[in-house]
């Protein structure tokens, strides 16, 4: 937020000649307060943000930069040891603001909202960190009429800024070369097309593990399916998920598989925790491989068995062109059990019939 | 993020050349789109599912654009005889959530226009055909308990004849 605070002083600066009210006394007070004044750099860190009106009135406050949810914009400003540490969450383009992009608190009343940081800041180094609310916009409290007749009339609009007080947080935790050589495994900045995963679309920490976790179970699962093929077993588990045995089909199903596991383990992944669709467990574009996005129902998941997380990735990972170019022909255990018997080619074409054959649950020779 | 943008049909103008119905059990399907493109037009094809028959039913949105974009390889595309490769999303479902039904009257109608060109490549001059190739997931009757999970759903095909156009050069 540096720029965003220079941007303010310096328009506030240029509206002061049009403006007699350019800079009025914001109608919000904001107190930040943190769950421990020290924190390890492993841990999800979260501030506590308290947004009270001392106006007479109803104070109204730009949704988007107002500290009510998961960030939308880079709305805090933290130093660490006095140097700022950037934001790395997401950025909206936006339209102009309408007047249901506000939110309202009523005089002498507070909002309190718990809102996560270490999904958008950098908050694993070592170090003395001061974190400070800290927004400037046109347009910030709402006063879209008068901003409106502002702008008619050829003048400028005056920014309106909010910040508040900063709170300190101790993190014990990597040092920043440590930092640095992690962040160069998680990109595969160094060592391009070796295995690696780095993260997009704000994974918090809790989730990053999760999801490491879950690739270690999709190499496990990938690995066991291939060892079964290509010991050339044609057990209920094949028949089950890939229909009637043909040399033809078995020799797809094992190449599928070799390819499934040597991506699985060699390639670097990013996965992505920014969709919220619940019904839906994940989903990818199968020219773009190694980019798997995360949804709501994968994280209610098992780590292993059915549907679970582990063989969500075997899944997506299948879709891929470069890997095995399935599709969607059928969803769901019974469904694709019912696609094996009637048409296993499609089954072999088919991601949820991998993914059953790869958890093999309940277990099958 | 490659979120496919949906356009809800509201007053797109747009030469309504091609229109195809289809009845299957109770549902149509209509696909429209401008039966010629100049070089550079966006390749939006309007979409719509009605209710013709004489019960409500609701019917789950996954696998056709009303699903708000391009979630699964629901059409097929060719240019000059040629299958054309699919790049938009593929899903791994789970269980729906009621939200995710569409509710139709008996006679009314649900449209949405997409986009082709975020998942085919139709930029190339020629003569395209285009199938609607997807299955409804889940079709229920009024008063059925939703949503249902993925082993109680009662799926149904949905016969969309195919339409073609031209992209000039």
């Amino acid at each position: 937020m540096p720029h965003a605070r220079w941007l303010s002083l310096s328009a506030t600066a240029l509206a002061l000649g049009l403006s007699a009210q350019a800079h009025a006394a914001a109608p919000i007070a904001v107190s930040l307060s943190l769950d421990s004044a020290a924190a390890k750099g492993s841990e999800d860190v979260y501030v506590t943000v308290t947004l009270k009106n001392v106006s007479s009135q109803p104070a109204k406050l730009l949704r988007w930069l107002a500290p009510v949810g998961e960030l939308e914009e880079g709305i805090f400003h933290i130093t660490r040891d006095g140097k700022d540490v950037p934001y790395q969450g997401a950025h909206y383009k936006r339209v102009a603001p309408t007047a249901k992009d506000y939110i309202t608190i009523k005089p002498g009343q507070s909002l309190t909202r718990r809102v996560e940081l270490s999904n958008a800041y950098d908050l694993t180094v070592s170090g003395q960190y001061a974190i400070s609310y800290d927004v400037a916009a046109v347009n910030l409290f709402g006063d879209l009429d008068k901003n409106q007749a502002a702008l008619k009339a050829g003048q400028y609009q005056a920014m309106q800024a909010l910040d508040s007080q900063a709170a300190n947080l101790w993190v014990n935790g990597l040092s920043y070369s440590e930092s640095l050589i992690q962040k160069a495994n998680e990109t595969n900045a160094v060592t391009p097309a070796a295995f690696g995963i780095s993260f997009t679309g704000r994974c918090s920490s809790t989730r990053q593990a999760l999801l490491r976790d879950a690739v270690t179970a999709a190499q496990n699962m990938s690995n066991n399916a291939l060892s079964y093929l290509n010991a050339g077993t044609a057990g209920p588990r094949y028949t089950t998920w890939f229909g009637t045995y043909t040399s033809a089909r078995y020799a797809t199903a094992k190449s599928h598989f070799t390819n499934i596991y040597s991506a699985m383990s060699t390639q670097s992944l990013t996965l992505d925790c920014s969709c919220k669709k619940s019904g839906t467990y994940a989903y990818v574009y199968p020219t773009q491989p190694y980019k798997i996005y995360l949804c709501g129902a994968f994280w209610n998941a098992p780590m292993t068995g059915t549907d679970s997380k582990g063989g969500t990735l075997v899944h997506e990972m299948s879709h891929f062109n470069v890997v095995a170019g399935t599709d969607d022909h059928a969803y769901g255990q019974s469904s694709a059990k019912s696609l094996a018997i009637s048409s296993p080619d499609q089954a072999l074409d088919n991601a949820d019939n991998h993914e059953y054959f790869a958890e093999n649950t309940p277990a099958q020779n | 993020m490659g979120l496919k943008c949906l356009l809800v049909a509201g007053s797109l103008a747009m030469s309504m050349s091609m229109a195809v119905d289809a009845a299957s059990g109770g549902l149509s399907c209509a696909m429209s789109m401008p039966a010629v493109l100049t070089a550079g037009a966006p390749a939006e094809l309007r979409w719509s599912l009605r209710n013709t028959g004489a019960k409500p039913v609701s019917v789950l949105s996954w696998n056709t654009p009303l699903e708000g974009g391009i979630f699964a390889e629901f059409l097929s595309l060719e240019r000059d005889g040629k299958a054309l490769p699919f790049s938009g999303a593929l899903m791994k479902r789970g269980d729906p959530e009621a939200g995710e039904y569409l509710r139709l009257a008996p006679g009314q109608a649900e449209e949405a226009v997409i986009d082709l060109g975020l998942a085919w490549p139709v930029d190339a001059p020629g003569h395209y055909r285009l199938r609607y190739t997807g299955r409804l997931l889940d079709v229920a009757e009024a008063g059925a308990a939703l949503p249902r999970p993925r082993d109680a759903w009662r799926g149904q095909a949905l016969d969309c004849p195919e339409l073609s156009f031209e992209r000039r050069p």
